[in-house]
């Protein structure tokens, strides 16, 4: 039988300890870097979103006449899902040092964009049931400027205006919209987590190469 | 007319039979289709699977050669919470150990029928996302009990 060499492997350890790199590492000059690249990278997500959502979108967002809105702030805004998004991201600092970019914040989507969920999954648009015949009545709302829509036009508005049975009702002229067609997933939020796991990969390199060069530069 | 089909859609077909079989010989009444779209022209319960993107990149440094990654999204619809469960359960370990990967060509006799070429295997690079959608309780019925699930694959072979 064959004598087999066993397998033989040698280890050989090249560069400062961890420990080392840890201790180099002065905290003042680390701190503003890490805030600034964390404050790139919001920006760079955040951007690059916005376009994902433009060349995503069935048609344009409403700019105002907001009927169903909770905030005001929503009638003045294009693009409300996108800015709602950046106006709720922030970066932080817990009290133990490490810092922290959250983009977003759910409570609040959910008061400012209730639908940021469906455009994201896609679903079908429920129905209010009208108490009076116990069906589905429609979704109550109007469309560009209270035109009534095109059969087979592609691209109008719809305004939302709230619940018509049991809740308040819309003053202006409304009409009952019947969705036919669920709305397909955009998954804006998939993009948003691949571009930001990127980005701190980047981030993280280019600590890792600062920190580096501080290092070897003491020596 | 081109009979052969390139890799993107063998992909696509491959899993959706792959997936098509699997669900068929372990459950009963349960629709599978290739849209979001289609599912809620299905009755209850069904899953969507789509591939969703492709993503391409140098499969070395110098190389000319593009390696490709693809994304295979499960929309599931179920009836009850409780078959959402164990339709997910199902799906993550169907394909776990990945599956036959076809190259498929029309018949050149009947170009309505495919003929499929077992050529390789299509692997899980990772799973993405595995989760329950809640769109809260005032929903549409094919809303109502959904999952998603969403993985990395990659073509071998």
């Amino acid at each position: 039988m064959a004598q087999v060499d066993p397998l033989r492997t040698r280890i050989v350890y090249k560069g400062s300890p961890l420990e080392a790199i840890i201790a180099s590492m002065d905290k003042k000059l680390i701190g503003p870097q890490i805030q600034r690249g964390l404050a790139g990278i919001k920006n760079r997500v955040i951007a690059d979103t916005r376009r994902y959502i433009d060349n995503h979108r069935q048609r344009l967002s409403a700019k105002k006449f907001g009927a169903g809105s909770k905030d005001p702030r929503r009638l003045s805004q294009r693009n409300n899902l996108i800015n709602t998004i950046d106006a709720l991201s922030r970066i932080g600092q817990y009290k133990w040092g490490a810092y922290f970019l959250s983009i977003g914040e759910i409570r609040m989507l959910d008061v400012y964009v209730p639908y940021w969920y469906k455009v994201n999954y896609g679903g079908k648009i429920e129905m209010p049931v009208d108490p009076r015949t116990g069906l589905p009545g429609g979704v109550p709302g109007y469309f560009d400027r209270f035109k009534s829509p095109v059969s087979g036009a592609n691209g109008g508005l719809f305004h939302y205006t709230g619940r018509q049975f049991g809740g308040k009702k819309f003053k202006g002229k409304s009409s009952f919209m019947i969705p036919m067609k669920p709305i397909p997933p955009m998954r804006y939020l998939a993009f948003m987590k691949k571009r930001f796991g990127e980005e701190i990969v980047a981030l993280a390199d280019g600590m890792k190469q600062a920190i580096r060069n501080r290092t070897t530069k003491k020596k | 007319m081109d009979l052969y089909f390139r890799e993107r859609r063998n992909c696509e077909i491959s899993t959706l039979d792959y997936f098509t079989a699997q669900i068929n010989a372990n459950w009963t009444g349960i629709s599978t289709v290739k849209s979001f779209n289609q599912a809620y022209a299905e009755p209850l319960p069904v899953v969507a699977i789509i591939l969703a993107e492709v993503e391409s990149k140098r499969v070395e440094i110098g190389s000319n050669t593009l390696g490709h990654t693809y994304i295979i999204r499960f929309d599931i619809f179920a009836k009850s919470d409780g078959q959402r469960q164990d339709l997910s359960d199902f799906l993550l370990t169907t394909i776990q150990d990945g599956w036959v990967y076809n190259t498929y060509m029309k018949n050149p006799s009947n170009p309505e029928l495919l003929i499929a070429t077992p050529t390789g295997r299509v692997n899980i690079v990772k799973v993405n996302s595995d989760l329950k959608l809640e769109f809260g309780a005032d929903v549409d019925v094919y809303d109502k009990y959904r999952h998603y699930i969403e993985c990395t694959v990659s073509v071998s072979g």
